[in-house]
C-alpha cells in the first residue's frame, strides 16, 4: 500500500483507511474529501483523469453549510446582474477557476461541466484559467455548476472584467497580429530576395529587379510601420529619456536598413551593384517580437491564473433589514449597514461588532494563526474569519476603503518608490550604442571627404555589421536558460531584473510563518500523567477536536481514529464529549479540571497547551495528558539559512507574531536580526532603513501583510503557499516547500552572470573586430550577414550550458 | 516571364487576405488560449474504443468531443 492518497499525493494519516478501486486496482485515500473527490469522478466515467495529469490536484476544504449557503446565493437574479448577461434565454457568465494544477484538470471540468443538463457550453481557458459558461437558466441554476465544481475539488466565482484586464487582452492580441505580419512578410520577402541574391550568376533583367525590390518594399512597410512599433516607440524614449537601451539599436537598424534599401527601390539604378535589406528587416522584426512574446507569455502564465482569485473579501454579504436577513453584492454595502456574519464566513467589510461574541482567524492580515476574541464594540477587519459563532456589525468602511484594500493600495507605492535594479545589458548597451554611433559619424564624414557617393553605404553597412544581434542575444538567452533551469526545480522568475538583484543582494528577510515554518500547527510534545497510553491520550483528544473548527484541531487530525460521542463546546475554553463509554474534558487547564487545583505540579511555558482529563460519574477531573503545539521548522529552513550566512549574507527575521515564538525559532536557526509583533507598515519601514544604509534587501513571505514589505523590498519571493495576490505582486515564487532551492537560485545567479558577461565580451570583441573593416568597405554584406548569424550562435551555445 | 506582372500582384492580393483573416481571427478569441488545443486532442476518451482494453463495460460511450 502506498502511504500516500492518490488523488492529492499527501501523506495518509496513522490509522485513516479510505479504499476506492479505480481502473480495477484499489487506490488509499488521506481523507474523505479526496475520497469524496475520487468517487465523484469515478460516478462520471472519467477516471482517465488520473492517467492523464502530469501534477497531484489540491487538497479539498471541505465545503461546510454556509460556503453552501454562499453558494446558493449566486442565483439570486439581483445579484446576478452584476455578471451575468442574458440573451435569447441563454444565460452566459465568466467564472475565474482555482486550484487548477493541469491540463488534465481542464479536461475533467469540461467534461463534468458540459454533462449536467441545460448547459450550453463551459470552456477553461488554459491561460488565465477562466473558463465562459452559457446556459439556460430554466433548466439549470449556476449555483449547481459552482457546486459540481466544488465536488470536484476546484474553486469557482464569477469574475468582472475590469479596465485593466481588457487592455492586457488588447495587448496581448495586438502583439499576435504583429507577429503574424512580421512572419508573413519574413515569408514572402524571402521568395522575393532569393532571386536577387542568386541573380548576379544568371543575369535577370533590371525591370524584374525593380518588379522584386518593390514588391518586397510594399511587403516590408507594415512590418516597419506596424510590427516594429514598439522597437521605434522605446527607442524614442530612450533618446527623450536619455537612457540608452539594446532598444535604439535594434531601431535605427531597423529603421536604417528600411530607409536604406527603400532610397535604393525609389531613386537607385536597377542593377544588382546596391543590395536591399528588406528581407533582413522583416526577419529581425519578427524574432525579436517572437522573442518578448515567449518572455510575457511565461511571465504571465503562473501569476495570472488566480489574479481575480484573491478571495481576500468575499462578493456577497448578509444585511440585517427591518425585513429580515438579505443578501447583497459586498460592492453595494454602504457605512452604517448592519452586517451578519455567520460562523465560517469571511467578514466582507470593516465595521464593530453590535451583537454577540466570537474569535476571528485574522491570519490573512497578521500572520498570527490564532484567533482573536471579539466581543460588543471590537473592531473587526474586513477579510478575517469568523471561528465561531454569529455576530451582527455595523459597518464602518465599505469594502473598497476596508484595512485590506489599504494595505493592497501600500502596496502600489511601495512599487513605485521600489529601488530599480540596472540591468549590466543596459549599462553595456548604453556605452555600446554611444560609440556605435560616433563611429558611424565619424567614418561618415571621413568618407564624405574622400569620396562622397560611399558616405551612404559606409555609415550603412556599418549599422548593420554592428547590428547588435549577438549582443541582444546575450541577456535574454542566458536568463531564459536560468529561468528553465530554476523551474525545473521549482522557482519561477516572474520579472526580469530576478537573476541581477540576487547577485547583489546583500541581506535577506524572512517572515516567519509559512516561510521558515511550516504555518500551521502541529502536536510537538505529549506528556503523560496518570499512566494513560500516549497514543491513545492523541486518540481520545483527536476523537474531540475533530468536532471543532478552531486552528488547533487541526494539529490533532492525523490522530484521528473514531468519532465521539455528545461533544459540547464551551466557547473560548474546551471541548467535552464521550469517547468509548467514557467522557473527557480538553481545553484549557481551568477547564480540564473543571476549576479544581491540578494534582501533579504543571510547568506551562509560553507555547500553546491544552490538557486531556477524564471525567468520573462524581463530576471529579482526573488529569491524563498535557498537548504542546507549535508552529514546526520547516526541514531545509535551518541548512538554508546556513548556507546564506556562509555566503556572508545576513539573515534577518520579520514577523508579525509574538516575541517569544520568533525567539525560539531565531534561536534554532541561529539568526541574529529579529523583529517580532511588526505590523505591513513597520515591516516596510525596517527594510526602507537598511536601505538607506545602502544594503540590498531580499524578501522572502506569504502573507498579505507581507505585501508592502516584498514590493518595498529589491528583489522578493513569495511562498508557494501564499496568497495570489502576494505571488503576483512578487519577483519570484516558491511553488514547492524546499528551501534549499532558494540557495540553489543564488548560486544559479551568480553562473548567470559569469555567462551574460562571456557572452558580452565575444559579442563586443566581434563586433569591434568588424567594425573598422566596415568602415574601411572591407565587408561584403553576405559576409556580414554569416558572421552575425554565426556570433549570435555562439551567444546561444554558451548560453545554454546554465540548463545542466 | 511577363506573367509574373500579374502573377506576384495577384499573390499579394492573397496575402492581404490572408492578413485580413488572421486578424478576424484574432479579433474574434481564436488566439487567446494557445495552449489548450494542444492539450484537448490528447484527452480523447477512446479507451473504450481500444478492443484490447475492452475488458470491463465503461458507464457510457464517450461524448462526441470535449468541447461542444
Amino acid at each position: 500500500m502506498p502511504d500516500t492518497c492518490y488523488h492529492c499525493d499527501e501523506l495518509i494519516p496513522r490509522g485513516f483507511n479510505a479504499v476506492l478501486t479505480i481502473s480495477g486496482q484499489q487506490q488509499v485515500f488521506c481523507c474523505y474529501g479526496c475520497l469524496a473527490i475520487a468517487e465523484t469522478i469515478v460516478s462520471g466515467g472519467l477516471e482517465n483523469f488520473y492517467q492523464h495529469r502530469t501534477q497531484a490536484s489540491e487538497k479539498p476544504d471541505p465545503l461546510n453549510q454556509s460556503q453552501q449557503d454562499e453558494i446558493h446565493l449566486y442565483d439570486d437574479k439581483a445579484l446576478q446582474e452584476d455578471f451575468v448577461t442574458v440573451k435569447d434565454g441563454i444565460s452566459e457568465t465568466h467564472l475565474s477557476i482555482g486550484s487548477i494544477t493541469c491540463a488534465a484538470c481542464i479536461w475533467l471540468l469540461e467534461r463534468e461541466i458540459n454533462n449536467i443538463e441545460g448547459i450550453h457550453r463551459f470552456t477553461i481557458n488554459h491561460t488565465s484559467h477562466r473558463a465562459i459558461l452559457t446556459w439556460v437558466d430554466d433548466e439549470c441554476s449556476l449555483s449547481t455548476v459552482l457546486l459540481k465544481i466544488r465536488k470536484l475539488g476546484y474553486k469557482a466565482r464569477p469574475y468582472q472584467d475590469d479596465l485593466a484586464k481588457k487592455q492586457a487582452q488588447i495587448e496581448k492580441r495586438t502583439s499576435i497580429f504583429r507577429i503574424a505580419i512580421a512572419g508573413i512578410a519574413t515569408m514572402q520577402n524571402m521568395m522575393f530576395s532569393l532571386p536577387l541574391y542568386l541573380g548576379s550568376a544568371n543575369s535577370i533583367d533590371p525591370e524584374f529587379i525593380a518588379l522584386f525590390r518593390w514588391v518586397s518594399l510594399i511587403m516590408c512597410t507594415p512590418v516597419v510601420l506596424f510590427s516594429a512599433w514598439p522597437f521605434i516607440k522605446a527607442g524614442l524614449r530612450d533618446i527623450r529619456t536619455r537612457h540608452l537601451t539594446m532598444d535604439l539599436p535594434v531601431s535605427i537598424a531597423i529603421l536604417a536598413a528600411y530607409s536604406a534599401s527603400s532610397y535604393i527601390t525609389l531613386f537607385s539604378s536597377s542593377n544588382l551593384e546596391s543590395d536591399v535589406y528588406f528581407d533582413s528587416v522583416a526577419m529581425f522584426t519578427f524574432f525579436l517580437l517572437l522573442g518578448r512574446f515567449f518572455e510575457m507569455q511565461t511571465r504571465h502564465k503562473h501569476l495570472n491564473n488566480d489574479a481575480d482569485f484573491n478571495q481576500l473579501l468575499p462578493a456577497t454579504a448578509r444585511v440585517q433589514t427591518p425585513d429580515g436577513e438579505i443578501s447583497k453584492p459586498a460592492h453595494k454595502i454602504e457605512i452604517g449597514d448592519v452586517l451578519i456574519i455567520h460562523q465560517g464566513q469571511i467578514a466582507p467589510a470593516d465595521g464593530i461588532v453590535l451583537e454577540g461574541q466570537s474569535r476571528f482567524d485574522e491570519s490573512a492580515l497578521t500572520g498570527e494563526f490564532l484567533p482573536i476574541s471579539k466581543t460588543v464594540g471590537s473592531h473587526i477587519n474586513g477579510g478575517t474569519a469568523n471561528v465561531e459563532n454569529t455576530l451582527v456589525i455595523a459597518t464602518t468602511a465599505t469594502p473598497k476603503h476596508s484595512r485590506v484594500s489599504a494595505i493592497i493600495r501600500m502596496l502600489d507605492q511601495a512599487q513605485h518608490e521600489k529601488p530599480q535594479t540596472v540591468q549590466i545589458a543596459d549599462i553595456v548597451a548604453s556605452y555600446f550604442v554611444t560609440f556605435v554611433l560616433l563611429s558611424a559619424s565619424v567614418a561618415g564624414v571621413f568618407w564624405y571627404f574622400i569620396e562622397p557617393e560611399a558616405v551612404f553605404s559606409t555609415v550603412l553597412s556599418i549599422l548593420v555589421v554592428t547590428c547588435p544581434c549577438a549582443l541582444s542575444l546575450a541577456t535574454p538567452t542566458a536568463m531564459t536558460s536560468v529561468n528553465t533551469f530554476l523551474r525545473s526545480k521549482g522557482l519561477l522568475m516572474a520579472k526580469g531584473h530576478t537573476i541581477e538583484a540576487m547577485n547583489s543582494t546583500t541581506d535577506i528577510i524572512f517572515d516567519k510563518t509559512g516561510t521558515l515554518t511550516e504555518g500551521k500547527l502541529q502536536l510537538s510534545r505529549t506528556t503523560i500523567y496518570s499512566g494513560i497510553d500516549k497514543l491513545k491520550a492523541q486518540t481520545i483528544a483527536a476523537a474531540l477536536e475533530n468536532h471543532s473548527r478552531h486552528p488547533i484541531a487541526s494539529a490533532f487530525k492525523p490522530y484521528f481514529k473514531e468519532k465521539a460521542e455528545q461533544v459540547e463546546t464551551t466557547l473560548g475554553y474546551g471541548l467535552q464529549g464521550s469517547f468509548q463509554g467514557k467522557t473527557y474534558r480538553l481545553g484549557h487547564l481551568a477547564f480540564a479540571l473543571n476549576n479544581a487545583a491540578p494534582k501533579d505540579k504543571i510547568e506551562v511555558p509560553l507555547s500553546i497547551h491544552i490538557f486531556l482529563s477524564e471525567v468520573s460519574e462524581d463530576q471529579q477531573c482526573t488529569l491524563l495528558a498535557q498537548f504542546e503545539l507549535s508552529d514546526t521548522l520547516r526541514e531545509e529552513s535551518l541548512s538554508c539559512v546556513k548556507a546564506f550566512q556562509a555566503q556572508g549574507i545576513e539573515v534577518h527575521i520579520l514577523s508579525g507574531d509574538h516575541l517569544n515564538s520568533v525567539q525560539h525559532i531565531a534561536d534554532q536557526l541561529g539568526i541574529k536580526h529579529i523583529k517580532a509583533a511588526q505590523s505591513p507598515e513597520q515591516k516596510l519601514n525596517y527594510v526602507r532603513k537598511l536601505q538607506q544604509e545602502n544594503k540590498e534587501v531580499a524578501m522572502v513571505g506569504d502573507g498579505i501583510n507581507d505585501l508592502p514589505v516584498l514590493s518595498g523590498a529589491r528583489l522578493s519571493i513569495a511562498m508557494g503557499g501564499a496568497s495570489d495576490i502576494t505571488k503576483l505582486n512578487s519577483d519570484a515564487v516558491l511553488l514547492n516547500s524546499h528551501m534549499s532551492v532558494l540557495n540553489l537560485a543564488f548560486q544559479s545567479a551568480n553562473r548567470a552572470r559569469k555567462i551574460i558577461k562571456q557572452n558580452m565580451a565575444w559579442a563586443i570583441a566581434y563586433n569591434l573586430l568588424m567594425l573598422p573593416l566596415a568602415a574601411m568597405g572591407l565587408v561584403p554584406p553576405y559576409f556580414a550577414a554569416l558572421g552575425m548569424s554565426l556570433s549570435s550562435l555562439v551567444v546561444v551555445f554558451n548560453s545554454l550550458r546554465l540548463k545542466s | 516571364m511577363e506573367i509574373l506582372f500579374i502573377l506576384i500582384p495577384v499573390s499579394i492580393a492573397f496575402v492581404a487576405l490572408a492578413i485580413w483573416i488572421f486578424g478576424w481571427a484574432i479579433k474574434n478569441g481564436q488566439y487567446d488560449d494557445l495552449e489548450g488545443p494542444a492539450h484537448s486532442i490528447l484527452f480523447d476518451d477512446d479507451a473504450d474504443m481500444i478492443p484490447d482494453r475492452n475488458d470491463k463495460p465503461k458507464t457510457k460511450p464517450a461524448k462526441n468531443s470535449t468541447k461542444p
